[in-house]
C-alpha cells in the first residue's frame, strides 16, 4: 500500500473540511455553554473535539477496507495499513499541537500531544458490530459511563493537563499505542472481513446519486442477510379493495420483519433519546465547566430559552441557546419530510392506488414526524422546568411550537419537491426548502411570532393546501414514472 | 398475429397488444417503433440479445414501464390504466426480485394468496414438492435458482390468463428446468393461459414455444409461428465432386456460408418450394437440407447475421 492508495480511502481534504465545519460548531458551543477563558475553550477544542472527529471519520475509512473479504488476502496489508494511519495521526497530532502552541501559548504542547493522540486512537476500538437490541444497550451503558466520569473529571482536564504535562504525554501516548495494538490485532482484523461496512467518509461519495441508491439497497439487503430473526405471519386470508387493507398489506411488507413491540418501542426510544439528548449537552457541558453545582439554572436558561422572540426579547445569546437546545428535536423535520414511494410492486395494485397509498404513507410519516417533535419540546421543557424547580409554563414551549407550526406547509412540499424530475429541480428546490425551513427557526427564535389561533388557522390552511399540491405531485409521478425506477432521490425501498 | 388492427381506436381482446411503441432511457432507446398482438393461448418466445430490449417490452406488457411514445394494451387496456381486474389475471416472473426479501417461503406464499381470490393451494402444494422448496428458509437465504422457483410459484398459483416470465430459468439446474417447463405446458393445457416468455436458454424456448418474437436493438426483427421459421431457415449442405461451386453466393436468402467449390454449408431462409433442388441444380451439385434448430436460427435473425456471413 502507498500513500496514494491510503488517500483514497482516508481522503484528508474531505476529512479536513469536515472536521473545520464541525469543530467551528464545536467551538461556538462550548464557548456558548461553557463560558470558558478563550485559551481553555481552544484547547477542549483542539484537544478533544477536533481528534474525535478527525480519528472517527479516518479510522472509519480504514475499518471499511478492512471489512472488505479481500483485506486478509493481500500480503501485508495489515501492516501497511498500520503504518500509514499511524503516520496520518502523528501528522494530525502534530499539526494539533502546533496550533495549540500558537493558541494557548501556556498549555504544555506535552499535554496537547498526549491528550489528542490519545482522542485520535480510540475509535480504532470500534468493532463496527452489527447493532442488536442487546448491543444498543451497551453502547447505551457505555456512554452513560462515559458521561458520568466525564462529570466527575471532565472539570479538571485542563487544569490536569497544565499541572501534570509530563504525565499526560507517556499515558496519552500509551493509550494510543494499546488502541493502535487492539485495533490492529491480526485476529480481530481477520474477524472484520466479510463483514460489511460503509464509512461516512466514502458514503458522501454517493450523496443524491443512483449509486447512492444502489449502495442503499444494498446495504439493506445485507443487513436483512444478516438478520436470522423471521417476521411476523401475514394471517390476512383475502386482502380486499380498500386503501386501509392495502395499507397494512404495504406496512406488512416494510415493517414486518420487526415485532410489534420493537417498532413501538422504537418510537419511544426516539421520543426519549430527542428529550434527553439537549438535556444530556447540559450535564456534559455543565460538568465541563465546573458548574455542575449550577445545573438548576442551567436547566432553567434552556426552560426559558424556548420563549419566542416576542416574549422574551432578542439577544443573539438567546438565539444560540434556542438553536442549541431544540435543534436535536426541531431536525425531526428532516425525518418528516422524506416522502414514503414505493415501486417495484409484487401486487395487483393500479397505479392510481399505489399513488394513493404511497400518499397516505407520506401522510403518516410526517404526522408521526411531527408529533415526536412535539413530544420531544414539551418533553424538555418539562423536565429542565422540573431539574430547575420552576414552574411548567405552556409559554416557554411557544418557539420551538412556532417553528413547527411555521414548518408545517413545508413539509408537503418539500415531500413533492423529492419526487420532482429533473433531479437538478428536485435538488434546488430541495436545498431552497431547506433553507426556508431554517429562516422559519430564525424567525419564529428572533421576530415576534406568537403562538395564537390565528396564527395556528393560518398554518392549518396553507398545510392542506400544500397537502393538496403534494397529492397533485404524487398522482401525477404515478401516473407517469415507470414503477421499477427509484422515485426522485430515494432509494426502491422493501422488495429486492 | 403481424395484422394489427388499429387499437387505439378499438380495443381488442387480445391479452397484449402494442403499437408503434417505442422507449427511451434518457438518450438510450430500448425499443423502437414496436407493433404486435399476442393472441390468447399461445406460448410465445421472445429471443434477443443482451440489451434488446426483451425485459422492457415485458415490463410494459405488466405495466411497470410506460411506453414513452406508441400505445400498449394488456386485457384492451391501456397498461397506464390496469386496474385490479385486470392485474389480477396477470402473473409476472421477474428475472431478478419481485420477492420480499424478509420473508420466508411460506409467509411469501401466505401474503400474496390473499390477493388473489383465485389463488391455487392444491397447486401450490405440488410445486413446492416438485420444484423442491423448503418453506421455512428466508428468501434472502435462498439460492439464486431457488429464489427463481419462488418467483414461479408466485406467478402461476393464481392461475392467471397472462404469464410473463422474464428470463425465468436462467439459474435452475437442468432437472428442475424440464419440471418447469412441463409446468407451463400444463398452464396452456389446463386454462388455456398465455405464456409470453423470455430467455436466452433457447433449446428450452425451443421446446414449448409456438410463436417466436425475436428482438434486436430495440426493433421486432422477427414476429412468427415457430413452424414457419423452421420452414424458412434451413441448412443446405451442396456437393460438387467436380469442384464447380462458387466461392460467394451473392443470393439474399442466403445469410452465412462455408466452405469450398467441392462442398460448401449454406444457412438460407427462404419460402420457396424446392428452393434447395433449383438452386444446387444451377451448379451442378447435389444438396442435403435440414432444418435449423432456434439456437442455430437465433444470430441469423439478429444482427449477428451480418457477421456471420
Amino acid at each position: 500500500m502507498n500513500a496514494q492508495a491510503y488517500c483514497r480511502f482516508a481522503r484528508p481534504v474531505v476529512t479536513g473540511l469536515i472536521v473545520i465545519v464541525y469543530s467551528t460548531i464545536g467551538w461556538i458551543e462550548i464557548r456558548t455553554f461553557m463560558r470558558l477563558p478563550a485559551a481553555e475553550n481552544w484547547f477542549l477544542t483542539l484537544a478533544v473535539v477536533v481528534p474525535l472527529l478527525c480519528g472517527s471519520l479516518l479510522t472509519g475509512a480504514i475499518h471499511e477496507l478492512m471489512h472488505q473479504s479481500f483485506f486478509g488476502v493481500l500480503p501485508g496489508a495489515r501492516r501497511s495499513l498500520r503504518r500509514w494511519h499511524g503516520g496520518m495521526l502523528a501528522i494530525v497530532t502534530t499539526a494539533l499541537a502546533a496550533t495549540s502552541s500558537k493558541l494557548v501559548p501556556d498549555m504544555s504542547v506535552a499535554s496537547t500531544i498526549g491528550i489528542s493522540a490519545a482522542v485520535l486512537a480510540l475509535p480504532l476500538l470500534n468493532r463496527r458490530a452489527s447493532p442488536s437490541p442487546s448491543r444498543f444497550l451497551w453502547i447505551a451503558a457505555c456512554l452513560l459511563l462515559g458521561c458520568g466520569l466525564f462529570y466527575l473529571v471532565g472539570a479538571q482536564i485542563y487544569s490536569i493537563a497544565t499541572a501534570a504535562p509530563w504525565v499526560v504525554l507517556p499515558a496519552g501516548l500509551s493509550i494510543a499505542g494499546a488502541c493502535f495494538r487492539i485495533g490492529f490485532d491480526r485476529n480481530r482484523v481477520r474477524a472484520r472481513a466479510g463483514r460489511p461496512f460503509r464509512s461516512m467518509l466514502n458514503s458522501l461519495r454517493y450523496l443524491f446519486s443512483k449509486d447512492g441508491r444502489t449502495l442503499q439497497a444494498t446495504v439493506l439487503a445485507e443487513a436483512q442477510r444478516r438478520n436470522k430473526r423471521i417476521g411476523r405471519d401475514w394471517l390476512v386470508k383475502s386482502v380486499d379493495s380498500s386503501d386501509r387493507a392495502w395499507l397494512q398489506v404495504l406496512l406488512h411488507e416494510r415493517y414486518g420483519i420487526a415485532r410489534h413491540s420493537t417498532v413501538w418501542t422504537g418510537i419511544v426510544l426516539l421520543m426519549l433519546i430527542g428529550t434527553a439528548m439537549p438535556l444530556g449537552f447540559i450535564l456534559l457541558f455543565g460538568s465541563l465547566s465546573g458548574s455542575a453545582g449550577n445545573l438548576s439554572s442551567l436547566c432553567e436558561a434552556i426552560a426559558t430559552s424556548g420563549r419566542s422572540g416576542l416574549q422574551s426579547g432578542f439577544s443573539p445569546s438567546k438565539f444560540i441557546s434556542f438553536i442549541s437546545f431544540f435543534i436535536p428535536i426541531l431536525m425531526g423535520f428532516l425525518g418528516a419530510i422524506v416522502p414514503a414511494p414505493m415501486s417495484r410492486i409484487a401486487y395487483p395494485l393500479p397505479r392510481h392506488r399505489i399513488a394513493r397509498l404511497s400518499f397516505i404513507l407520506s401522510a403518516r410519516q410526517a404526522g408521526l414526524g411531527v408529533a415526536l417533535q412535539v413530544f420531544g419540546v414539551f418533553g424538555i421543557v418539562f423536565f429542565s422546568s422540573l431539574l430547575a424547580g420552576i414552574p411548567i409554563r405552556m409559554e416557554n414551549a411557544s418557539g420551538p411550537m412556532a417553528v413547527i407550526f411555521l414548518q408545517l406547509p413545508v413539509i408537503p412540499l418539500m415531500q413533492s419537491t423529492v419526487l420532482v424530475k429533473p433531479r437538478l429541480l428536485a435538488v434546488s428546490g430541495f436545498s431552497l426548502l431547506f433553507i426556508l425551513f431554517f429562516a422559519s427557526i430564525g424567525f419564529a427564535a428572533r421576530f415576534a411570532f406568537e403562538l395564537s389561533w390565528p396564527a395556528v388557522a393560518g398554518s392549518l390552511i396553507a398545510t392542506a393546501f400544500a397537502a393538496w399540491l403534494n397529492w397533485r405531485v404524487v398522482l401525477w409521478r404515478y401516473s407517469t414514472s415507470d414503477l421499477n425506477q427509484p422515485m426522485g432521490l430515494i432509494a426502491v425501498p422493501a422488495t429486492s | 398475429m403481424n395484422a394489427v388492427t388499429d387499437i387505439s381506436a378499438a380495443p381488442t381482446v387480445a391479452p397484449f397488444a402494442a403499437r408503434g411503441i417505442t422507449k427511451r432511457y434518457g438518450n438510450q432507446v430500448a425499443l423502437q417503433d414496436v407493433t404486435l398482438e399476442i393472441p390468447a393461448g399461445r406460448i410465445v418466445g421472445l429471443i434477443g440479445r443482451n440489451g434488446a430490449g426483451k425485459t422492457t417490452l415485458l415490463n410494459i406488457v405488466s405495466g411497470i414501464v410506460l411506453p414513452s411514445s406508441g400505445t400498449a394494451r394488456t386485457f384492451g387496456v391501456p397498461t397506464d390504466r390496469l386496474d385490479t381486474p385486470q392485474l389480477s389475471r396477470l402473473g409476472v416472473v421477474q428475472q431478478e426480485g419481485g420477492t420480499i426479501s424478509w420473508m420466508t417461503v411460506r409467509q411469501h406464499l401466505d401474503f400474496n394468496a390473499s390477493f388473489y381470490p383465485t389463488w391455487d393451494r392444491k397447486l401450490e402444494q405440488r410445486l413446492l414438492g416438485e420444484l423442491e422448496l423448503d418453506q421455512k428458509r428466508k428468501i434472502i437465504q435462498l439460492s439464486t435458482g431457488d429464489r427463481q422457483k419462488v418467483g414461479l410459484l408466485l406467478g402461476v398459483c393464481h392461475r392467471p390468463a397472462l404469464l410473463v416470465l422474464d428470463e425465468p430459468m436462467s439459474a435452475l439446474d437442468p432437472i428442475v428446468r424440464a419440471r418447469a417447463l412441463d409446468l407451463l405446458l400444463e398452464r396452456l393445457r389446463d386454462d388455456g393461459c398465455t405464456v409470453l416468455v423470455s430467455s436466452h436458454i433457447l433449446n428450452d424456448v425451443e421446446k414449448i414455444v409456438d410463436w417466436v418474437i425475436c428482438l434486436d436493438k430495440g426493433e421486432v426483427v422477427a414476429d412468427s409461428a415457430f413452424d414457419e421459421l423452421q420452414e424458412s431457415y434451413a441448412e443446405w449442405i451442396l456437393s460438387s465432386p467436380a469442384g464447380t461451386l462458387p466461392t460467394a453466393y451473392p443470393e439474399p436468402f442466403v445469410l452465412s456460408q462455408q466452405g469450398d467449390s467441392r462442398q460448401a454449408r449454406l444457412r438460407v431462409c427462404t419460402n420457396e418450394y424446392n428452393a434447395a433442388e433449383k438452386f444446387a441444380s444451377a451448379f451442378g451439385a447435389q444438396v442435403q437440407k435440414r432444418p435449423l434448430n432456434l439456437e442455430e436460427m437465433f444470430p441469423l435473425l439478429t444482427n449477428c447475421r451480418r457477421d456471420a456471413r
